[in-house]
């Protein structure tokens, strides 16, 4: 696994390999995003419903 | 290495000096040689530079360093059949500073919008870690892992080698992860003030399997 660097100053690509430390504590990163991503979908819509159900009842709106 | 060492030997000293030169002026006499050289005047304001490419394979990250400086005002980066290696992800990026650089993983501001499928949907965050360029709510309208990829262009505003905020703003077109949906979006966010050195693309999970990211600046007066 690799991460590609483009450096303005010197023109040059450079092809950074992750070391295995690095690659695990990237998929760790990956896993914990879509974790968090999950989370706030469910929340967002959890809002939404509410914000809908107070409308509807005539709270706040 | 002998043959070198004659031609060298043979040839007439041109009077230009050794180095390297930039909007470079020349002069070529009928031998085809160079007889004058110098440094020319860069671009008038508002020129578009290329400065950059790079393209994706199988890689985790695309980073631009050194890439952010008073030469330019503005940054436009374009985005060409950008494959993620994940089915179902989006497209992030995180502006860093300093030489190393470091990332900021803070209080990225961000909003999208489009037509999904013929649907409107949007959405958001106040204070992320990265600035996302792709996102709408369910996975199946994220960016599909076959097919055309992720395509179109970013124009961003703000990091010019001093410490401001920047904002960026954008259109794009992808295929989305449900079988013959396509996706429009345009997005924007911005960042509290810092002096910007570099951005990197990345997905919010999994590689980059291919596409290219193409970069340039509109050049200061």
């Amino acid at each position: 696994m690799h991460e590609l660097v483009f450096d303005c100053s010197t023109k040059e690509v450079k092809v950074v390999e992750l070391s295995e430390q690095e690659q695990a504590a990237l998929v760790d990163q990956w896993a914990q995003k879509e974790a968090q991503e999950a989370l706030r979908v469910k929340t967002k819509s959890i809002d939404e419903r509410l914000k809908a159900l107070e409308q509807k009842v005539g709270i706040n709106g | 290495m002998s043959t070198n060492n004659a031609i060298n030997n043979t040839l007439p000293n041109s009077g230009v000096a050794a180095g390297s030169y930039t909007n470079t002026n020349l002069t070529v006499n009928a031998q085809g040689l160079i007889t004058a050289a110098s440094n020319g005047a860069a671009g008038s304001s508002g020129a578009v530079v290329a400065l950059a490419t790079l393209t994706a394979s199988n890689s985790a990250s695309l980073a631009f360093t050194s890439l952010f400086s008073a030469t330019y005002y503005k940054y436009l980066f374009t985005f060409t059949a950008i494959l993620p290696a994940t089915d179902g992800v989006t497209l992030q990026c995180q502006l860093g500073t300093g030489a190393g650089p470091t990332y900021i993983a803070t209080a990225y501001d961000w909003v999208t919008a489009g037509n999904v499928q013929g649907t409107f949907l949007s959405d958001y965050s106040a204070s992320d870690t990265q600035a996302d360029l792709s996102k709408v709510s369910s996975t199946t309208y994220k960016i599909h892992n076959a097919g055309v990829g992720y395509n179109g262009s970013m124009l961003i505003v703000g990091p010019n080698g001093a410490s401001t905020a920047a904002s960026a703003a954008g259109s794009t077109y992808y295929q989305s992860s449900t079988a013959g949906g396509n996706v429009i979006l345009t997005f924007g966010w911005s960042q509290a003030a810092a002096t910007f050195t570099a951005i990197k693309f990345f997905m919010s999970s999994g590689n980059i399997t291919s596409g290219t990211i193409d970069v340039f600046g509109v050049l200061a007066g």
